[in-house]
Order: structure tokens, then sequence, then C-alpha cells
């Protein structure tokens, strides 16, 4: 197509980054939130209590066993998250015909709490994308992973002297000076980008990649169900249609416990809690270490153990690597921050090659009378690069000024942060570059105002967090205020280039 | 120097991209998935794990050739092969 392959590459590069640039932007910013679900969680239902340990397991599991027992046993799935030091409740799910979650402390008592989607859904946004079939987002979000793939990939070659661009900064200089940014974003996080991408088309290649799901195994007998059984063990046997209750949950984890020597579960799952059939899962967390799949089978009937020969092989290995590297839930504290950083360094890649774009056709833009189509594409990127970060803020705004009691708020939440995405794009597309110091003014003081507002409403706040110690409820509420600080930094800063712009030529 | 790219050869290489692309990771998981064989879940993610880079090079290589229809005819060769493979050995996990 050009002269040259490098030539080739960089207008791949442009274009295919170019192409769901504002959807990979939304993708990246909500799934480096999703490192800190269990934070947003917990501030999202201040009406729960800090807890510093956890009491009695069995005592937590026999309630919660008991109370889905009694609200939930017509559920396809009951899940029970345990206690860990992020998270120190024993939180109950259940997914199927009926939906809905429980709260327990040490003592097995429940705890109420207000209804909301939480750290949860603003993590599964970024392969939900929420109002779409799941089937379908799945495909979208498949595509537009990999076409960042794609342009990682093209980034990667185009670049003469990697090394030289790391630590080249040009400031004040427009489009060389957000190129240099873009360098600097896509260089120092690379690996992860390249891992999170990777990682991220594994997950959904169930979907993507179904045809060869249905060759290997047929179509005929649920072709990737089939697969998951092989490859996870006998999460789902065939129903028995008869009537069954699981026999005591914390006797299957004590057993379990036995079995692996203390180490700690993370998770216990009963499928079809209801028939003779259902199966029981646990699965542990191993410390520090990546791989976290030791999973453990039983029939809730019974509580005996099912055994099964799990597939093993470098493939399934490298998988459950990657798919492990991606979900982050054996990293520490250190290391969530710094995917979590990573993570929005991959946003900031995406917004800074957007303004680059942007920037080198402003000339041509400014000359043109009348209607152009990069003015309008400059609205839309501005209002999606800002409405995002909006959103979200939104959502918290939402969480708070929502009665506890108001009828169906978790869905009003949820509207809510797409109101504010839609809100942001539409102003922008009507003010232009206006509307850029309106959407920056209104970020900041939505998140520097919110955490004072929060204790205003009876919330912790950032005081009453630093005397409790809650280190989680703290740092949500300093990055708040951090964000503030930074977009009011940028907006003084930009302001004293411009009036100094002016000064020299008036 | 560049030349002006024509829109017509862009849509063209847009659709080796996707579709042959698309084609080609599934055929070649499918491919590397019938090849290895047991234990066949095992089998079945290694076909994954490649698709997507079978994938991400056939998209990369297709804006990258100069002869579009030396590229086209060596795709359907490889696919041809890789089809005839399938058909004869491809199914025997068929359950």
């Amino acid at each position: 197509m050009f002269n040259n392959f490098r030539q080739s590459m960089a207008w791949l590069h442009t274009w295919s980054g170019l192409l769901l640039c504002w959807l990979l932007f939304f993708i990246f910013v909500t799934g480096s939130l999703g490192y800190f679900d269990n934070a947003i969680d917990r501030w999202m239902k201040p009406e729960l209590p800090y807890i510093e340990s956890f009491d009695d397991l069995t005592l937590a599991i026999d309630a919660a066993q008991s109370y889905l027992q009694e609200h939930a046993l017509g559920a396809d799935s009951w899940y029970l998250t345990l206690p860990e030091p992020r998270h120190p409740y024993l939180h109950a799910q259940w997914r199927g015909e009926l939906n809905g979650e429980a709260v327990f402390d040490g003592e097995g008592n429940k705890l109420p709490h207000r209804e909301t989607g939480g750290g949860q859904w603003l993590y599964a946004l970024h392969f939900k994308l929420h109002y779409l079939p799941i089937k379908f987002a799945y495909w979208i979000v498949c595509g537009a992973g990999l076409i960042m793939l794609i342009a990682l990939t093209s980034g990667a070659i185009i670049h003469k002297k990697i090394f030289i661009d790391f630590f080249t900064f040009r400031s004040g200089k427009r489009a060389r000076t957000w190129l240099d940014l873009h360098n600097l974003l896509s260089v120092s996080a690379l690996p992860f980008h390249l891992m999170i991408t990777y990682s991220g088309l594994l997950f959904l290649s169930s979907t993507f990649q179904k045809p060869l799901y249905d060759t290997h195994y047929g179509v005929r007998g649920g072709g990737y169900q089939h697969f998951y059984n092989e490859f996870f063990g006998p999460s789902h046997l065939p129903p028995s249609g008869s009537y069954a209750t699981p026999t005591s949950l914390s006797d299957i984890l004590a057993d379990a416990q036995s079995l692996w020597e203390g180490h700690p579960v993370r998770l216990l799952t009963v499928a079809q809690p209801n028939d003779k059939n259902s199966v029981t899962r646990l699965i542990r967390m191993i410390g520090p270490n990546v791989e976290i799949s030791d999973r453990l089978y039983y029939q809730s009937s019974t509580g005996d153990p099912i055994s099964y020969t799990p597939a093993v092989s470098f493939s399934k290995d490298l998988r459950m690597l990657l798919v492990n590297l991606h979900e982050g839930l054996f990293a520490d504290t250190g290391l969530r921050w710094l995917f979590f950083i990573s993570g929005l360094a991959g946003a900031g890649m995406i917004a800074t090659g957007l303004i680059v774009w942007m920037e080198k056709r402003r000339q041509k833009r400014e000359e043109t009378v009348g209607y152009n189509a990069n003015e309008v594409i400059e609205r839309a990127n501005i209002g999606v690069l800002l409405g995002t970060p909006i959103a979200v803020v939104t959502y918290f705004w939402a969480n708070r000024l929502i009665p506890s009691n108001w009828p169906e708020r978790e869905i009003l939440e949820q509207n809510s942060f797409f109101i504010a995405l839609f809100g942001a794009l539409i102003w922008s597309l009507l003010r232009g570059r206006g509307g850029l110091r309106h959407l920056l003014w209104l970020t900041a003081l939505l998140y520097g105002l919110l955490p004072w507002v929060d204790y205003w409403l009876g919330g912790a706040g950032v005081i009453n967090t630093l005397i409790s110690g809650d280190i989680t409820l703290l740092s949500f509420n300093l990055v708040l205020m951090m964000t503030a600080i930074l977009v009011v930094g940028f907006l003084i800063k930009n302001h004293c280039a411009n009036t100094i712009q002016l000064k020299k030529y008036p | 120097m560049k030349r002006r790219v024509g829109s017509t050869e862009v849509a063209l290489r847009l659709v080796l991209a996707s579709v042959a692309g698309y084609y080609f990771a599934v055929v070649t998981a499918a491919f590397i998935a019938a090849a290895l064989g047991e234990p066949r879940a095992a089998g079945a993610v290694a076909g994954a794990l490649w698709g997507f880079v079978v994938h991400t090079g056939i998209a990369l290589a297709a804006f990258a050739v100069k002869s579009l229809r030396r590229f086209t005819l060596m795709l359907a060769g490889c696919a041809s092969v890789m089809l005839a493979f399938l058909s004869l050995w491809g199914n025997r996990f068929y359950v």
C-alpha cells in the first residue's frame, strides 16, 4: 500500500486506533476501576460497618445457607464470596430466575445495605457494556480488543527508536508534546497493554471463537459447556429432576480446607441448589501466586467429593496464567495499584493518540469555512474523553443522593452514569472548545466536592476514615480529591499558557 | 514518499483483514486443536491461543503486502489445504 513496511504500519496504527477508540477508552477506564471493585463496593455501601477481622466463618456460612434456602432455593446458582482483607464480609449472591445478594458478618448477622450495583457493576461494564444483549456486547468488545491488538503491534513496529522516544518529552509544542506523551504512556506500560488485550480476548474466546468449540466438541450436546466441564471440572451435572436440598456447606468447606492444608478458599458456588445432582464448587486462593484455579467439587446433596481428572497441559497453564493476570485477583495492594495505573496509562494512551490526530488536522480545520467533519470529531472526542470520568463520578454522586429506600434505585444509579456520559457528549458537540473548559471545571467540582458532600450526608468522609484507620475508604476519598487537583492544575496551566500566547500575539 | 490511498483498496484490505482474518483464526484454531489431539480441552485452548495471533498477523499482513492479488491467492491456497485436512480428520472428535 505504501513504499515500505513501516509506512504501511503507521497508516494502519493511525486508522485502527481511531476506529473504536472511544469504546476502547471506555473499556480501559471502567476495566481499570475493576481492580478496586471491592473498595468501590465498600464506599457505595456505607451502611456496612468497618470490620478488621472476620470472627467465625462457620457461623457466617451456616447463616448464609439458611438465608439462601429460605429466599433463593429456586435460583440457578448460589455464589458465596468468602471474606478476605480487601472485603471482610461473607457475600452471598444468587443468579438465574431469582437474583439478589446479601452480606453477612462474622457472627452470622445479615448486614443491611442500600441496593446498588457498586463496584461490581462498574467493573462489569468493560465487557457487558450495559443495555445490550450480552452476546452482542461480547462480540463488540472482542472486536475492539482485536483492533487494540493490531494497533499495539503496529505501534510497536513503527517506532524506530523506541528508547529515544521513551526518554523524549518536548513540552509546549502542541501536537509534538501530545505525541511524546502518547509514546511515553504507550511504551512505559506496553507489556501490560499487550497482556491485558490478549488475555481479554481469551476471556471472550467462547463467544468469538465459537466455531472452534463447535467443531471440536460438536454442536449437539453444548460444545462450549462440554469443553468447560473438561477444562475446569464438572461444575454442572445434568439435572436429575429429583428435589434435594444441599447438605451443610460449612462441612464441605471444612473438608476442602483440610485437603488444601488450610489455604483460604475464595469462592464457593452451588449449581442447581434444589436438585439432587447439584454440584458445590470451591476455588482456593494461593497467597501471592498468580495461579488461583485450584478447584474441588462436591455433590451438594450428600457432601461427597466428585473426582475428576483435570486436563493438564502447557496451553491450559498458559491460558490460566494470562486470565489470572488479567483479573489480578492474586495481587496485593501495591501490585493492584500498579495494575490500576497501567490501565489508566492505557486509557491515557488512547486519549493522547486521539488528541495527536486532531492536532495534526487543526490548521487545515481552522482554514475551512462552514461544516467540517474534523470539527465534529474533535467535539465528540472531548465529550467522550471527559464524559467517561464524569459518568463514573456521577454514578458515585447518584449513590449518595438517591434515597436508600428508593424503589429500583440500583437501576436509577446505573442510568445516571449514561445520562451523564451522553449529557457531556451533547454539551461538547454544542459548545466545542468552550465546552472543554466547562466539562473540565465540572469534572474538578464533582470529584473535589464528593468526599465533603459524603461527609455532610453522614458518610465517613476524609477525617473520620483517617481517625478510624480505614485505609480503603481513605484512599478512595484521596483519589477523588487528587483527580480534582490534577484537573484544576491542568486548567490553570492551560489558562496561563493561553494568556502568554495572547500577550505574544494579540 | 506517501501516496494517496484509494478507498476501494482500503475497503478490500479491510475485508481481507477482518473476514479472512477471522476465518483463518477459527480454521487455524480448529486445525491446531485437531492436530494436538488429547487432552481435548487443552487442544481447544491451544487453538484459541493461536487463533488470535493468526488473526492479528493476517490483519497486519493485509495492510502491509504490496500485491493484494498475490496475497489473496496465497490465503485461498492455505484455506483449501486446511479445509481438506479438517474435512478428513477434524471431525473425529465429534460427539
